[in-house]
């Protein structure tokens, strides 16, 4: 019986040629896919080819989800300046390490934020991995940072200075530096958890700066994931002078800030107030649990002196 | 036989039923179904050649055809290949708890059997079957009764021994029932699929399902997803059956009731059933202009699961005999508020619904290979056609109560296996349903899917007319179709939960797009000899502390090696997701380094991290 269900000869030939066509793509496709692509001496490669570079240029990664891996076969990719950068700033050149070509990666389009798109200027094999190096001119020069000159600071509350030689300790709170979770991607920052309402002045007396001063300020919290609590205020002064005053909620992630200075040395103070506690975390409400902002500043000459 | 050997008709009348087939047979013939005779012809044959002893005869116990030794050589291949392969798996974090209950309902069972006045004993079932009531007990309640038959002593963890006991583990004793019921259900997608289109399409459909890595995986846990994928198929088939036959309107009920003693997936069965019975119905009314009787309004099979379902299903959840309305309520309120996981997709974690309504979509063709999602299609579309353009049958069976849809009638199984295969898929979907997690969430479609790809198999080969090159050219496009498949899962082994499709690009291309890594906290097989120099405490992250103590049962845990918060350990796991990030972080801070000592990856990319505090590291963090 015939009733016209059946599909025609011409088209069963073609459905089934084009099924098997895919299939025959999966099985070539399932040679690249199902096989370990970097061998041990890829690594050592890698790991010859970074113990060549400066060490003033730092390294990151064209391959994000590598990054375990490399961290452990590659001390230089441990390091906080590979693992935790701010942003692509201070790097006038730099190098990235990738699998196959991969030689860029979203995560550094977006800490590149406002700077031009740097140009590479050489690529070297390195069996399955390949190390791209970059220059980007207008990155400008670090010339200090809260975070990593955080021993020196001067760090003090309303009710007084803060004790401590790492993290400081006030009445009111905690300071101290660490790695913040960013939207799932790690900074390191100055960390501050402090009470309800609470102010907290860091201070850099003799800042050496360049043109400008630029930072990023976060909430290293799950809650920024689920809802936006009461903001941060943050405030910048240089040499007492207020130059800027921001309020900052978590839900705007990694922001970046900057200020124009005077190249020179200055006094620099950021002071921050910290929202009302309460946040929301994998198990629910927890009322006593505070808004951890994350805040770093560095100074950068940018321009030509 | 191969598939040319196989001449198939336009319907897919012949599902092995309970009944002989010789009476299969004579089923089909007024259903336009003369050219489906022939399909059971070669297999038939052998029996019908014998003469047997009259006994044996009335027993119907005759040489069983080839293809039912087939599937049952193929489910047990299964189970056997589950039972070895997944020693290498570890503990999933929900069978850590699944564990801790199954011995709880045992111990139950064993009270009771020793004392039979005990049963009506409320406070010592509550006390049984307090833990993990947020689930049906069957399949743990029957792990819980393997590992007291079958399983090794568990080992104090005050005196651990030398090597692990001699004996199954625990633990593998447990898995034992979930991966028996995936055995039988690549058993009968075997016959299904060989009813409807002869050798190519059995084994295609039963290789379809249990050569997916998600499902490969899934089937060796003591765990409800796969076994719960069984059951709804199981239902499924006897619903099928019971629309001609009373004896399975009968069964169809308690088929139901224990699908449902697997889990919650199974409450869908009912209406969806009914939807493609009255489809079925108002189709024969308007498109075959037959009248309806009222023996056809409300027919054994809906009764049957209307009522029995929730008798045995209660009867199987002693959990379930006090307080009944309330226990329920809350069971039902568990899974319609179930809290939200994190999941990742295309580089987004989400934690709160909606999901994007493509995620289920999209983690399908991510996971299951695409020659096989484009035969699933194109049967699902031949099926429905031949049931659109199906003229009505000359000639039928008068409807009963027993057999509303008796022969001449249509059954739709176009619509039967778009319901099936589609509706799981459609549930996760919809934005308002919580986010579940992965894959195995759907897994329920899949039996029908498989199915779908076996009615592809026949309608084109059929057509594409061959002649004798077929019997050359279809078994080599089979291992092509399957072969995939099979590669991942060999590959993936024992990690695919993580596993990803070819033309994702397996797992590195699926860590490109951003699709998720792993939930469970089970991947550690390459760390064992690692984690048995480290020092303790250990930070065990994802691992459940219930898992943990499984493998301290079973003589596995490395004795120094004990379990404590990040701020005190000195070595850590931590299980690769994004939303993990923050875990990994306290782990630097905590131990003082970046670089884990090992990491355990498939196929380059990082699944577990192994990390310890190194005093002399140069990776230490300053």
């Amino acid at each position: 019986m015939s009733t016209g269900a059946s599909p025609s000869r011409r088209a069963a030939r073609i459905g089934l040629g084009t099924i098997v066509g895919v299939a025959l793509l999966e099985w070539v496709a399932s040679a690249s896919a199902y096989r370990t692509a970097i061998a041990p001496a890829d690594w050592e490669a890698a790991s010859l080819a970074l113990a060549e570079l400066p060490p003033d240029e730092p390294v990151w990664l064209g391959t994000p989800w590598l990054a375990p891996r490399a961290r452990m076969h590659l001390p230089r990719l441990a390091r906080w300046d590979a693992v935790a950068p701010a942003d692509l700033r201070g790097a006038p050149r730099f190098h990235v390490l990738g699998l196959g070509d991969d030689e860029w990666s979203t995560e550094l389009e977006d800490d590149l934020e406002d700077l031009a798109t740097p140009s590479k200027v050489a690529t070297r094999s390195l069996g399955s991995l390949t190390l791209s190096t970059y220059e980007q001119p207008a990155a400008g020069t670090v010339l200090a940072d809260f975070v990593d000159q955080a021993a020196s600071l001067e760090v003090s509350t309303p009710s007084g200075p803060c004790r401590g030689r790492g993290r400081r300790t006030c009445e009111e709170g905690r300071v101290g530096v660490a790695v913040a979770e960013v939207d799932y991607r790690p900074r390191r920052c100055l960390e501050l958890e402090l009470r309800d309402g609470a102010t907290v002045s860091l201070r850099y007396p003799a800042m050496p700066t360049g043109d400008v001063l630029r930072g990023h300020l976060a909430v290293d919290d799950f809650n920024a994931r689920l809802r936006s609590d009461a903001p941060v205020r943050l405030r910048v002064s240089v040499d007492g002078q207020r130059m800027a005053q921001w309020l900052v909620s978590d839900e705007q992630g990694w922001w970046p800030f900057a200020v124009a200075t005077e190249p020179g040395t200055h006094e620099v103070e950021l002071e921050l107030s910290a929202a009302v506690r309460g946040t929301w975390q994998r198990g629910g409400y927890e009322e006593g649990r505070v808004h951890a902002p994350c805040v770093e500043l560095r100074s950068l000459q940018e321009g030509s002196r | 036989m191969s598939d040319v050997e196989a001449e198939h008709g336009p319907e897919m009348a012949s599902v092995p039923e309970p009944e002989a087939e010789h009476e299969a047979e004579t089923e089909r013939v007024p259903e336009a179904e003369h050219e489906a005779e022939a399909e059971r012809v070669p297999e038939a044959a052998p029996a019908s050649t014998e003469a047997p002893p009259a006994l044996a005869r009335r027993l119907r116990l005759g040489r069983p055809p080839a293809h039912w030794l087939l599937a049952l050589a193929l489910g047990l291949l299964t189970v056997v290949m589950l039972a070895r392969g997944h020693r290498d798996v570890g503990y999933a974090r929900d069978e850590g708890v699944y564990f801790e209950a199954s011995r709880s309902y045992a111990a139950w069972v064993a009270a009771v059997a020793e004392h039979p006045g005990r049963l009506g004993d409320r406070k010592l079932r509550d006390q049984h079957f307090k833990v993990n009531h947020e689930h049906p007990v069957l399949m743990k309640t029957l792990a819980g009764l393997s590992a007291r038959w079958l399983a090794a002593p568990a080992v104090d963890p005050a005196r651990p021994p030398a090597a692990p006991p001699s004996g199954m583990p625990e633990g593998a004793a447990m898995r034992l029932p979930a991966q028996l019921l995936a055995g039988l259900g690549v058993a009968l997608l075997f016959l299904v699929g060989h009813a409807w289109g002869g050798m190519g399409a059995g084994l295609l459909a039963a290789g379809w399902f249990i050569l997916l890595p998600r499902v490969a995986f899934h089937a060796g846990l003591h765990a409800f997803d796969v076994p719960i994928a069984v059951g709804v198929l199981v239902v499924a088939l006897a619903y099928r059956a019971a629309l001609r036959r009373r004896a399975w309107g009968i069964a169809l009920g308690p088929l139901l009731g224990v699908a449902i003693a697997i889990k919650h997936n199974a409450l869908f069965m009912g209406p969806l059933l009914a939807l493609h019975y009255y489809l079925a119905l108002a189709w024969a009314r308007w498109r075959h202009g037959r009248s309806i009787t009222r023996a056809q309004w409300l027919p054994l099979p809906l009764l049957s699961m209307a009522v029995l379902a929730p008798l045995v299903a209660w009867a199987l959840w002693p959990w379930m005999w006090s307080d009944t309305v309330a226990r329920l309520q809350e069971y039902l309120e568990f899974h319609r508020s179930h809290s939200w996981y994190n999941m990742e997709l295309l580089g987004t974690n989400y934690n709160q619904p909606p999901m994007p309504v493509s995620y289920p979509a999209l983690m399908t063709w991510a996971t299951v290979p695409t020659a096989l999602l484009l035969l699933s299609g194109v049967g699902l579309w031949l099926a429905l056609r031949r049931d659109l353009r199906a003229p009505a049958p000359e000639g039928s069976a008068t409807p009963r109560f027993g057999a509303p849809l008796p022969r001449g009638w249509s059954r739709l199984d176009g619509p039967w296996l778009l319901l099936l295969g589609l509706f799981p898929i459609a549930l996760i979907s919809l934005p308002s349903t919580p986010i579940f997690g992965g894959t195995k969430h759907w897994l329920t479609a899949y039996p029908f899917l498989a199915l779908a790809a076996a009615v592809a198999w026949r309608e084109l080969w059929d057509a594409v007319d061959l002649g004798p090159r077929r019997r050359v050219l279809a078994p080599v496009a089979l291992a092509l179709c399957l072969g995939p498949a099979a590669i991942a899962t060999a590959d993936g082994h024992p990690y695919n939960l993580s596993q990803y499709a070819p033309l994702v690009g397996g797992p590195r291309g699926a860590a490109d797009l951003g699709l998720n890594r792993g939930f469970w906290g089970h991947a550690m097989h390459d760390l064992w000899p690692t984690l048995q120099q480290a020092p303790g405490p250990l930070y065990l992250h994802d691992l459940h502390e219930l898992a943990r103590q499984q493998y301290e049962r079973e003589g596995r845990w490395p004795p120094q090696l004990r379990p404590g918060p990040v701020n005190r350990a000195r070595s850590a796991l931590l299980f690769h997701e994004l939303h993990m990030a923050e875990e990994e972080q306290t782990i630097w801070e905590s131990l003082d380094t970046t670089a884990p000592l090992q990491v355990l990856s498939l196929d380059d990319v990082p699944l577990t991290s192994l990390y310890e505090t190194p005093p002399d590291d140069p990776h230490a963090v300053p």
